[in-house]
């Protein structure tokens, strides 16, 4: 059976694209786009221009890696991006390279300079560069290609292939540590399985396990920090977990240590009331809340604070619209490559920005993630318009004869 | 059995539809939690938020004032003001800014363009015309503040030293902390490396003005102000700095009316001059003990009156903070609360850089009973210095050897308490403890104060130390046994010496004891009956033992209790200045069980029974008042607190005319001073148109021991002896007492010889300060 799809997709390959003008990938770059740009203006609130100067310095850089991102999401879009099938395993290997060569300790701190105590970034010299941005593209890429053909993943055992597939780059990030960004390959990975039809009940059981897991874990992490000591979380990680249980119950002891980031964004989006304040009023609010990150992890408060509510529900809209299209564009595609493509960047995407405005509302413990499009920041920018730039490269690519439909199974539990 | 056919055919849309289900639900999650926020907690969220836009900064509170009954400041808070400078003023940094600004002002366009370098070198332009602005600044405040430029300056070094001190050990535990967060869970690899510029960051001490001057003059403070206007960066606050301007005073004494070895002492005139120059005594720490004194606010203060109201949040304005003061004791501490006024704000809005001042609201003034200058007069009267509170050769009994009353050598000072009362009124006008302490002494030598026994400085020993009352009751006890129908005012009682004929060395009286003699047989006809009775009026001037023990014997336990009782025997006054002791009788005694012979005791005010000079004084504007009791009063606001104690007024009219006997009477034990050349003076200077009843009391008192000795466990007499007592009615004469007065002096002998002519030196007081 494989064999034969895969005699029938050479032939498609060898079949040229209809490029379509009307599809739903214009929604998700408009989306896209607005979201850059209502970041830009909050960065220009946190970090306000000196006097004299129209924008402030990081608004002003990011306005620049915008006009870079849209080149790269245009890039992205030329060459069809089933070319890209081939490659996706070398891809992966370049980048999990790449993940292992910031962690390797004799590297000079002028190419992997250390913050925080994180070794995330490459230097390029203009601008530093994060390898786990790229390796959420290939990680969606690679399961993409793994899934398309294969319906082995139907089963309890076929579950393991794709985890791997997952879990190598997300161990790497997670020893960086980058906890948020190692807990987006996860979801992503559940939701292209879901979409590409294994079975419910496999993924909700595995789901309910991780979840025992780590309500486990977390249970005695909390208990053990009581005694001072931290077995499994970090001591950071425990204390955000802290900072939420602390909101929960209403203990205001911590609010000036660990609860501190999370009770200014909390204060910073209450305050923006219905409508928000204007940019200078916001500007002060901001300023003297002292909220760290304000133009990165914490941006959306910085946002609901200037736009209020409407602010609020205007970012997650844009997230559902964008999510939707995408989703909408995955629908219409009828490339199983395609197919999972999308949905694996949709939900990179949505499940990033779920995460980061999850935190900021007081939902989440503070994970250190940046929003998508919104957040200050080259390589996450760029790497967001790059998953943009392939979801309009599928988006707009039809295959020119009728395809056979993938993913459907016709068994008791197929849905 | 079929499947149903599904809506959606495909599968991959199927769940394409669930995924996107699980979008909205998380969308619909945050999008809830967010309307939460904003519109449920939005006005308190954006209250706090907005509180970090402005820095608030109390001022002090301006203490309000203690006045006396002519409206004499006692305790006001010194117009005085602190001065303080901006910390970026102090270190020249403010200089730089305002060229920062002036550059950028004046070359708006190109400064966007340029760069840190060329910035730096445009400001550099603008600088030396700021730095001189600053260095003026600086000379006109050493002007203002008539300071030593070399003195701000090491001022300045200091507030620098200090703050960068501060800064750096802040900075340091940040440091510590921030490596400790960094490497705790890092389990592999090398150390990370965090230096201090990672974490330094200006704190508020570096923001904030600092104390440059303290306690400048108002004029001082005043020429601070205008540069403060002028220039900028000086802030000019009311220090809150207590003064008590009355509580040192040059006392005038005119030695007219001293005692004549006395009046030869101090003035070494040995005859009379027609008219004596007065004699100037510095005394200090007048009322110090109504008036008591400031601490440092502490922890009571600080839960007493916090910042906001912890149920309704409401900001108290009178709130304390770190440094403040507040009553420690006296009349500081009791009307703490009206006293203290309001804190002033200065609220400033760190956005739009605005400032809302709201000034200090004063304290209240509290207006005292007590007339400051003649407090001053009584408190020199009890002057060692002048004599009459010295041991002096004349206090002894001409026919009874001197070490049998007291070992003390001549000269040495003697110490007890005085109260003057308003009959009318029941305000204190005077209410003197000796010695009394100056707040110096209290700060530089608390030992001087708290630690010695025999002058016990501390003690208000007109409000807190217990007294037996001695003789001086014995009017109360005739008054107490005629109303009460136990002696009828025409009976008489003999005195043999002693009351119980078969017990003559108990219950003895004192002219039995003095004397071996009895009043029954030693007073001439006129005065007693012919059986050799003595009437109350009679009995009183002579202060007859006898006579009393037999009304106390008559009265029972019972009676003479509850006599002493009605007289506010006790219960505090509740004033307020300080511990008060109630009073007591019948309290525990050596038996273990009140018996007659206690009452019989009580009767001449010895045995279970002590009072306190204010109950005497009490005592006797009652008995000048016919039985009203009004209780004695510090403050004019207090309102009077009466009470009718039922009394025959004939009975008054016979125990006031006893009074009468026991000064101007020949016989009177109140009457003259006997010198040990024989020679007679009265007690009590003639003065026209005013009349003094009054009477003697000398008290059994237990020996003053001393703390028992470490090792041994034994403790010496300080003092033993007998207490001092006179208690006088001073009024015009032929019309009610005005003034009730008594003076208590402890382990001294004869009430009559050394309290009596203090007595007299009260009413010199008095009348030179327009009472009599």
């Amino acid at each position: 059976m494989v064999r034969t799809l895969r005699h029938d997709h050479k032939a498609v390959n060898r079949a040229p694209a209809r490029v379509t003008v009307f599809h739903l990938g214009w929604v998700v770059l408009a989306c896209s786009i607005v979201l850059s740009l209502i970041g830009i203006h909050a960065m220009d609130i946190a970090k306000p221009p000196s006097e004299g100067e129209a924008m402030g310095a990081v608004a002003g850089r990011q306005l620049v890696f915008l006009g870079m991102g849209l080149v790269v999401a245009a890039g992205a879009c030329i060459a069809h991006y089933r070319i890209l099938i081939p490659f996706v395993w070398p891809i992966m290997g370049v980048v999990l390279s790449m993940l292992v060569f910031v962690l390797l300790p004799f590297v000079p701190e002028w190419i992997v300079a250390p913050r925080n105590g994180a070794r995330r970034w490459i230097s390029l010299g203009f601008t530093d560069f994060q390898p786990s941005e790229l390796a959420k593209i290939a990680a969606v890429l690679v399961t993409a290609s793994y899934l398309r053909y294969r319906d082995n993943y139907r089963t309890l055992v076929g579950l393991i292939p794709p985890a791997l597939i997952a879990t190598v780059p997300m161990a790497l990030i997670l020893v960086e540590p980058d906890l948020g960004t190692a807990l987006l390959f996860l979801p992503t990975l559940a939701a292209m399985l879901i979409a590409a039809g294994a079975r419910l009940w496999h993924l909700i059981g595995t789901a309910a396990i991780g979840a025992a897991f780590a309500a486990t874990v977390i249970s005695i992490s909390l208990a053990m920090a009581d005694q001072g000591k931290y077995p499994i979380l970090r001591p950071h990680q425990v204390e955000r977990i802290q900072a939420v249980v602390d909101r929960i119950k209403g203990d205001e002891r911590h609010l000036d240590d660990r609860g501190f980031q999370g009770q200014q964004a909390l204060m910073l989006i209450g305050s923006g009331r219905l409508a928000g304040h204007s940019a200078e009023k916001s500007r002060a609010l901001v300023r003297y809340s002292r909220l760290p990150e304000g133009h990165n992890d914490m941006i959306f408060a910085v946002i609901v604070n200037r736009f209020g509510l409407i602010g609020a529900w205007s970012v997650i809209g844009l997230y559902t619209l964008m999510a939707g299209a995408a989703l909408g564009a995955a629908a219409a595609c009828k490339d199983p490559f395609g197919r999972l493509t999308i949905v694996g960047l949709a939900m990179m995407i949505a499940t990033q920005a779920t995460i980061n405005i999850s935190m900021n509302l007081g939902l989440m413990p503070i994970t250190g993630m940046t929003l998508p499009f919104v957040s200050a920041g080259g390589s996450s920018l760029v790497a967001g318009f790059i998953m943009v730039g392939l979801i309009c490269n599928i988006a707009m690519r039809r295959p020119r004869y009728f395809w056979r439909k993938s993913f459907e199974y016709d068994s008791p539990d197929a849905d | 059995m079929s499947r149903q056919r599904p809506l959606v055919a495909s599968m991959f849309q199927r769940r394409l539809i669930l995924l996107m289900s699980g979008v909205l639900g998380v969308s619909a999650v945050m999008g809830a939690q967010a309307l939460w926020l904003t519109a449920v907690e939005g006005e308190s969220l954006l209250e706090q938020a907005e509180g970090k836009l402005v820095s608030e900064r109390w001022t002090p509170t301006i203490r309000g004032r203690v006045l006396d009954r002519k409206g004499r400041v006692l305790a006001e808070d010194a117009p005085s003001f602190d001065v303080l400078v901006d910390y970026e003023v102090i270190t020249g940094e403010q200089a730089y800014s305002d060229a920062a600004r002036q550059a950028r002002a004046e070359n708006a366009d190109e400064w966007p363009q340029l760069g840190r370098a060329a910035r730096a070198e445009l400001v550099e332009r603008y600088l030396p015309a700021h730095s001189a602005r600053w260095e003026r600044m600086w000379e006109d405040l050493c002007r203002a503040l008539e300071m030593d430029r070399g003195e701000v300056e090491r001022r300045k070094t200091r507030i620098r030293r200090n703050v960068q001190r501060m800064a750096v050990s802040v900075w340091e535990r940040w440091l510590e902390e921030r490596r400790e967060e960094l490497n705790r869970d890092r389990e592999l690899g090398e150390e990370i490396e965090v230096t201090l510029s990672d974490v330094r960051k200006p704190l508020a001490v570096q923001r904030q003005p600092h104390l440059l001057a303290r306690g400048v003059s108002e004029q001082a403070g005043f020429d601070a102000r205008r540069l403060s206007d002028l220039y900028g960066g000086i802030v000019v606050e009311h220090s809150g700095r207590r003064a008590y301007p009355a509580s040192r005073a040059v006392v005038e004494v005119d030695p007219s009316h001293l005692p004549g070895p006395v009046r030869e002492q101090i003035t070494g005139l040995t005859e009379d001059p027609g008219e004596y120059e007065p004699i100037s005594v510095r005394v200090e720490g007048v009322a110090t003990h109504v008036l008591g004194w400031l601490r440092e606010a502490q922890r009571e203060d600080f839960e007493s009156r916090p910042r906001k109201d912890p149920t309704t949040g409401e900001v108290d304005r009178g709130h304390y903070q770190p440094g403040d003061s507040s009553g420690a004791q006296g009349i500081e501490r009791v009307a703490e609360s009206s006293l203290r006024g309001l804190r002033g704000r200065i609220v400033r809005h760190l956005d739009t850089g605005e400032e809302e001042i709201v000034e200090p609201d004063h304290g209240a003034d509290v207006h005292l009973t007590i007339d400051a200058a003649l407090q001053a007069r009584v408190q020199a009267a009890m002057d060692p210095r002048i004599g009459l509170a010295q041991v002096q050769p004349w206090h002894f009994s001409v026919l009874r050897p001197r070490d049998y009353e007291n070992t003390l050598p001549d000269g040495t000072p003697l110490y007890g308490a005085a109260v003057v009362l308003e009959v009318d009124s029941g305000d204190i006008l005077a209410m003197v403890s000796t010695p009394s302490f100056t707040l110096d002494q209290l700060y530089e030598d608390p030992e001087s104060v708290f630690e010695d026994r025999v002058r016990a400085p501390w003690v208000n020993k007109a409000l807190a130390k217990p007294y037996p009352p001695g003789s001086i009751v014995k009017p109360m006890v005739l008054v107490d046994a005629v109303t009460t129908g136990i002696h009828p005012l025409n009976s008489t009682i003999r005195c043999d010496g002693y009351l119980l004929p078969n017990l003559p060395n108990n219950y003895r009286c004192w002219i039995w004891k003095q004397y071996s003699s009895t009043h029954s047989s030693s007073l001439p006809a006129g005065l007693i009956d012919e059986s050799g009775g003595l009437g109350g009026r009679v009995a009183l001037g002579v202060s007859c033992n006898v006579y009393f023990q037999t009304l106390a014997r008559q009265m029972g336990l019972s009676g003479i209790l509850s006599m002493y009782r009605r007289y506010g025997v006790g219960r505090t006054y509740d004033l307020g200045v300080g511990d008060e002791y109630p009073g007591i009788a019948g309290g525990q005694t050596p038996e273990g069980r009140l018996m007659i012979s206690h009452a019989i005791l009580m009767g001449i005010g010895q045995g279970p029974v002590a009072w306190t000079p204010l109950h005497a004084a009490d005592a006797y504007a009652t008995l000048a008042r016919g039985g009203l009791r009004l209780a004695p009063r510090l403050r004019t606001d207090e309102r009077p607190r009466a009470e009718e104690l039922i009394f025959d007024p004939a009975a008054v009219d016979e125990a006031l005319a006893g009074l009468r006997e026991s000064v101007n009477a020949n016989f009177g034990t109140g009457h003259e001073l006997r010198y040990p050349d024989g020679t007679v003076e009265p007690i009590f200077s003639d003065r026209e148109g005013i009349e003094i009843v009054g009477k003697t009391g000398t008290a059994q008192a237990p020996h003053l021991l001393s703390e028992p000795d470490p090792e041994t466990g034994e403790r010496t007499v300080l003092r033993q002896g007998d207490h001092s007592w006179f208690v006088i009615l001073a009024g015009e004469r032929g019309r009610p007492a005005k003034y009730a007065i008594s003076v208590i002096m402890e382990y001294s002998g004869s009430g009559g010889r050394v309290s009596g002519p203090i007595c007299n030196q009260i009413v010199q007081a008095l009348v030179e300060e327009g009472y009599l």
